[in-house]
């Protein structure tokens, strides 16, 4: 053998080493998982919420509607401020100085640790605006999440604006469509599937925090209620549930059964984990099937 | 290209999509129905609570702060909650510091600490008021290795002091691994007044009480401070006899759940009463009628099995 063909052989082997090792931990983590959640893992505990179960611990589905209502609604909140200011930053704004900063800025953003976003969230919207937000709530919890996923969801956006083929906006101008038609029907149409992924994962994103849903969501034993009750706490003189009320989050609950080993079973942690794995999976799925459905040619 | 056609088309709609949509909507519709009756039929229990004038969103309480007192408050909430419907009391942690803050911030209506307020905490919140509903008490844990060594050694101030702040990885001559707390805690803040100076920081640390045990249990060599009770029943390990510098000594067969339970009202006669400590609700000025009447249910004596089931001391015990 030539030198050539022993370092193909070599480094093809280091590629296929580092691929096992990387797929045995993965397995290993979600078998380990899965093994000592399916104790707890029953349909009577994901849908029975910890205040009608007996005792400290037990039930998830608090926890489970609630990641679900703050990683949705916080990645809503989110969209059209990163579509908006990807498009600004791509199509509009001119290359200067302030752009480059304000890119700058977005990446220091993206790379801001949530505990500081969190502690943010609890002085700012916990805090001093706890007339509006109604202290630890749903609001406060989706407008701090939705700041920390802003810088992600924009920058998946100008990626997929990048992935624009120049030719067709130019045929675009060519046929007499203005700046904005053209962005409206040629570039959103066909970044579309590049900013759905960056949703969905923005998605996933939000439900696997847990120092910005502490800090400025709380936690809640209860399931959201839907109702209007006075309150002279509160700004308006109403309390307007779900939104200005406290809410509970799986990350949460999974840690419980470290903090609190005599109280709560171990099993029951590990199917809060379990759950949280299975809606990020369900939710990287639904982004795959996306990609597919509206895959060009 | 364009997200039209997907409704437009027949061929757009798939029976995948169909499907899962419909698993969605089916759930969604599920999940509001369920809480749309739950808050209806509490709504009616609102109604016919002995008449109770007040409106619905004041029948609510948070209590945030020590993770010690969190256990108990929630199954105190539970209990309490089943004789009182209508009402809705939420729990959650962050810590003695946290429930502090949080109190005397007015984001929570009870703040929970394992400790007593701070000097500077009143100074800079003259407000808050003091509730004790139980305590608990700190003990020296070490693996049971080390019993055959040091099982009827006492360990003195002088020993934890080495140990804790000099640097020392001896106790009576046999080779001890110390481990802290990694985190602020009324556990250690006990601990720390007892042995008069703070913790060198390069002591190996662990999270919670229960980061503590592990640690421990896991450590041939291991010794800690935690919560007594952790250490009770635990595996593994066993509670260290402890000599304080003014001559009180408790050898280990004497320090029980018994004991620590009369030192609250001795001085010194049956624990060391440095380290034991209080459970604490706190309440920004006099608290309102609601929050008395959880602080009321959490010191009688019916509530003593739930300070029982978390391993803790309710009031009624130790008064």
């Amino acid at each position: 053998m030539n030198r050539r063909k022993v370092e193909g052989f070599i480094f093809k082997n280091i590629s296929y080493a580092a691929v096992t090792l990387t797929l045995v931990i993965l397995f290993f983590i979600l078998g380990r998982i899965t093994w000592e959640a399916i104790p707890s893992l029953s349909l009577e505990n994901i849908f029975t919420s910890e205040s009608e179960s007996k005792g400290f611990g037990g039930g998830l589905a608090n926890a489970i509607v609630g990641t679900i209502i703050l990683s949705l609604g916080s990645t809503l909140l989110a969209t059209p401020f990163a579509v908006g200011t990807a498009i600004y930053l791509k199509k509009y704004a001119k290359k200067g100085r302030i752009v480059s900063f304000f890119s700058f800025m977005l990446d220091v953003m993206s790379g801001t640790p949530s505990i500081v976003l969190g502690i943010f969230g609890l002085l700012f919207l916990v805090y001093i605006l706890r007339t509006v937000t109604g202290g630890f709530s749903m609001i406060s919890g989706i407008i701090a999440l939705a700041i920390l996923i802003l810088p992600v969801l924009e920058r998946a956006t100008e990626v997929a604006i990048d992935t624009v083929p120049h030719e067709l906006e130019h045929a675009s101008y060519a046929l007499g469509a203005n700046k904005w038609e053209t962005i409206r029907h040629i570039t959103i149409p066909y970044a579309l599937n590049g900013i759905l992924t960056g949703f969905v994962l923005s998605v996933g994103r939000a439900a696997e925090e847990s120092a910005v849903v502490i800090l400025t969501a709380g936690y809640s034993q209860f399931m959201p209620e839907f109702k209007i009750a006075a309150s002279d706490k509160l700004i308006f003189g109403v309390k307007v549930y779900p939104f200005q009320d406290l809410i509970a989050a799986l990350p949460i609950t999974v840690y419980h059964a470290f903090e609190f080993p005599h109280m709560v079973d171990r099993s029951e942690s590990f199917a809060a984990a379990f759950v949280l794995i299975a809606i990020v999976m369900i939710l990287n799925a639904l982004a795959r099937f996306f990609v597919w459905r509206r895959r060009i040619g | 290209m364009n997200l039209k056609k997907i409704f437009n088309d027949e061929a757009g709609v798939s029976p995948i999509v169909a499907t899962l949509v419909l698993v969605v909507v089916a759930i969604a519709g599920a999940a509001a129905v369920g809480t749309i009756m739950g808050s209806f039929s509490s709504d009616v229990a609102d109604g016919a609570s002995v008449g109770d004038a007040t409106s619905a969103a004041s029948t609510e309480l948070l209590i945030a702060g020590s993770s010690t007192v969190q256990p108990v408050s929630e199954l105190l909430a539970e209990a309490y909650m089943e004789d009182h419907q209508g009402i809705k009391v939420t729990v959650q942690g962050g810590g003695s510091g946290a429930g502090v803050s949080s109190v005397a911030m007015g984001i929570s209506d009870i703040g929970a600490a394992s400790r007593a307020v701070k000097d500077k905490e009143l100074a800079k919140y003259p407000d808050i008021q003091t509730h004790q509903i139980g305590g608990s008490a700190v003990v020296i844990i070490a693996n049971n290795d080390l019993k055959g060594d040091l099982g009827t050694y006492n360990i003195t101030m002088t020993d934890l002091v080495d140990l804790y702040v000099n640097g020392s990885t001896t106790v009576n001559t046999v080779t001890v691994n110390p481990i802290q707390r990694a985190e602020a805690s009324g556990t250690e803040d006990t601990f720390v007044d007892f042995i008069g100076s703070d913790i060198d920081a390069a002591v190996e640390g662990a999270v919670g009480n229960a980061g503590v045990l592990a640690a421990v249990q896991d450590d041939l060599t291991g010794i800690a401070f935690v919560d007594y009770g952790f250490a009770d029943d635990a595996s593994d390990v066993f509670v260290m006899g402890i000599d304080d510098e003014d001559g009180h000594s408790f050898a280990s067969a004497d320090i029980t759940a018994d004991a620590i339970m009369d030192e609250f009202n001795a001085d010194n006669d049956y624990y060391i009463h440095d380290l034991t400590r209080p459970l604490n609700y706190l309440t920004n000025g006099e608290p309102t009628a609601m929050q008395q009447a959880f602080i009321t249910f959490a010191q009688s004596p019916g509530a003593t099995e739930h300070f029982t089931a978390v391993g803790y001391f309710a009031l009624n015990e130790i008064a």
